[in-house]
């Protein structure tokens, strides 16, 4: 527990080096604190949104701000809760485009006689990058079980078990008090429990 | 690791626990990697990004606080002005005497015969002849004078109501007319029968089908013997049914109606309507309304 918790605490260390080089104009730290963190993010933000393409551009996005925003940056908390922060929120964000583009899409078009409206969900035939991600059934039931989750259970979960954040990690990036972070995940894996009654 | 506290929010992991096989099976998910070319594009984003749009979003957090707060309060004074100004217009006093003045602007001139009564000097209006030679308030503009007296009874530091031509100087305060709600409306019925009542004076007269579907919203025209739809009043029972304007009428409940329709002793009920729409007969029901 102790060398784990040494490991953390070089670990943020080295982040916060990192960051006050690129503070002071060093871009090769800049690039470390990209390799460090590049594929922990997309892997975050892909099992949020099951879609790698916006899984990329919004890690993308993730270190632009994080870049644009470095001066602001404050050494109180961790780096890696700072950008996963950053990382949520245009997650969030991004949920709510696509529901605002589901909603205004092409319902009123559809209408029966008796003004019933029917939704119209056009098929997404673009080919994905990550279909060379060679995942078994499971996998993909999975992935498709987290994505039905209201997003307030669906970060906790996400960032607890797919990226081994602690509790307390969890709680700080979400800004959330403990026991509503352990309730939110406890609360996420009973509805996903349903879903993978099979697996179990 | 920092010890982890359990029980806490429900969210023991107990080990075989359900909660602790999700865990597992989320955990062993195959991670992806960021693409080979990530720090590329990202150098060409950074690049071609513009620093301000970045550095605004100190701000924003604040303004996303603000405008709503903003809002929230400048209704919340509104309504709260809004409510003075409607108590102050009504005074009530239980007792019958002269409600006292909060302030609000005195009216000068002769004093009350009456307890009951609030006098306004004539002098305050603008002054007008009426047919009869009488001074009265006038609107502006108007060509016609109103009558009026000076010892109209208004409402204490109001200004005198202006009665605009053809209507009487009686000032005698008429309660609003109750609404006629159908009963699905009324919230304790679960029949989609929709019963509209004639207004008193016709009840025990026969109505013809016009007249009782304007009193439900549609405007209808005889059309070689048969009823057409002309328009659909927004917000009517009408609407809520779905008829439109072009429909032409075949039947109401089943009976046939024509040019020669009345529904006696004032009464006029609907449940469905069948309406011809191009070559489509289409029965059309009153759906109730969402909760």
């Amino acid at each position: 527990m102790e060398a784990s918790a040494a490991a953390v605490s070089e670990k943020t260390q080295s982040d916060h080096a990192l960051i006050e080089a690129t503070k002071n104009g060093d871009e090769a730290a800049f690039a470390s604190i990209v390799g460090r963190y590049k594929s922990p993010i997309t892997n975050y933000l892909y099992r949020f949104l099951n879609d790698y393409e916006e899984a990329v551009d919004l890690a993308q996005e993730t270190f632009v701000r994080v870049y644009f925003a470095i001066d602001r940056y404050h050494t109180e908390y961790a780096f890696s809760t700072y950008i996963y922060r950053i990382a949520t929120n245009l997650a969030i964000s991004e949920l709510r485009k696509r529901k605002r583009r589901t909603i205004l899409s092409l319902t009123g078009l559809f209408q029966s006689e008796d003004d019933e409206q029917t939704e119209f969900q056009p098929p997404d035939n673009r080919s994905r990058p990550d279909e060379d991600l060679v995942e078994d059934e499971r996998s993909r039931v999975i992935a498709k079980a987290i994505a039905t989750l209201p997003a307030k259970y669906r970060v906790p979960i996400i960032l607890r078990d797919v990226e081994g954040k602690s509790y307390d990690e969890v709680a700080e990036i979400l800004e959330l008090g403990l026991g509503t972070t352990k309730s939110r995940i406890s609360r996420a894996r009973g509805l996903l429990k349903e879903k993978l009654k099979h697996y179990l | 690791m920092t010890h982890e506290h359990k029980n806490i929010g429900g969210g023991a992991e107990h080990p075989g626990s359900d909660e602790q096989k999700i865990s597992a099976l989320l955990s062993g998910l195959q991670r992806v990697e960021a693409p080979k070319d990530f720090d590329f594009h990202l150098k060409a984003r950074i690049a071609n990004a513009k620093p301000a749009d970045y550095q605004k979003a100190g701000m924003f957090p604040i303004l996303r606080y603000a405008m709503p707060l903003g809002l929230f309060l400048a209704v919340g004074v509104g309504v709260m002005v809004n409510s003075s100004y409607n108590s102050w217009q009504t005074p009530t006093v239980a007792d019958g005497s002269m409600p006292p003045n909060n302030g609000a602007v005195t009216a000068t001139g002769p004093a009350p015969t009456d307890s009951n009564e609030i006098v306004v000097p004539t002098a305050d209006l603008t002054p007008a002849v009426g047919p009869d030679g009488q001074r009265g308030p006038q609107l502006a503009g108007q060509p016609g004078a109103v009558q009026g007296s000076s010892r109209d009874i208004v409402e204490r530091g109001m200004p005198a109501p202006i009665v605009p031509p053809g209507f009487s100087a009686d000032r005698t305060v008429r309660p609003a007319p109750t609404p006629i709600i159908p009963p699905e409306f009324r919230g304790n019925s679960n029949s989609t029968t929709i019963s509209t009542v004639a207004p008193p004076e016709m009840a025990s007269k026969p109505v013809a089908l016009a007249d009782a579907l304007q009193s439900i919203g549609i405007e209808v025209e005889l059309e070689e013997n048969k009823w057409k739809v002309k328009s659909v009043k927004g917000s009517t029972i009408g609407e809520l049914l779905g008829v439109k304007a072009g429909d032409r009428l075949e039947s109401i409940d089943g009976r046939a109606v024509d040019d020669k329709t009345v529904y006696k002793d004032g009464s006029f009920k609907v449940k469905t309507i069948r309406v011809r729409r191009g070559e489509t007969a289409v029965d059309l029901q009153m759906k109730k309304p969402q909760k």
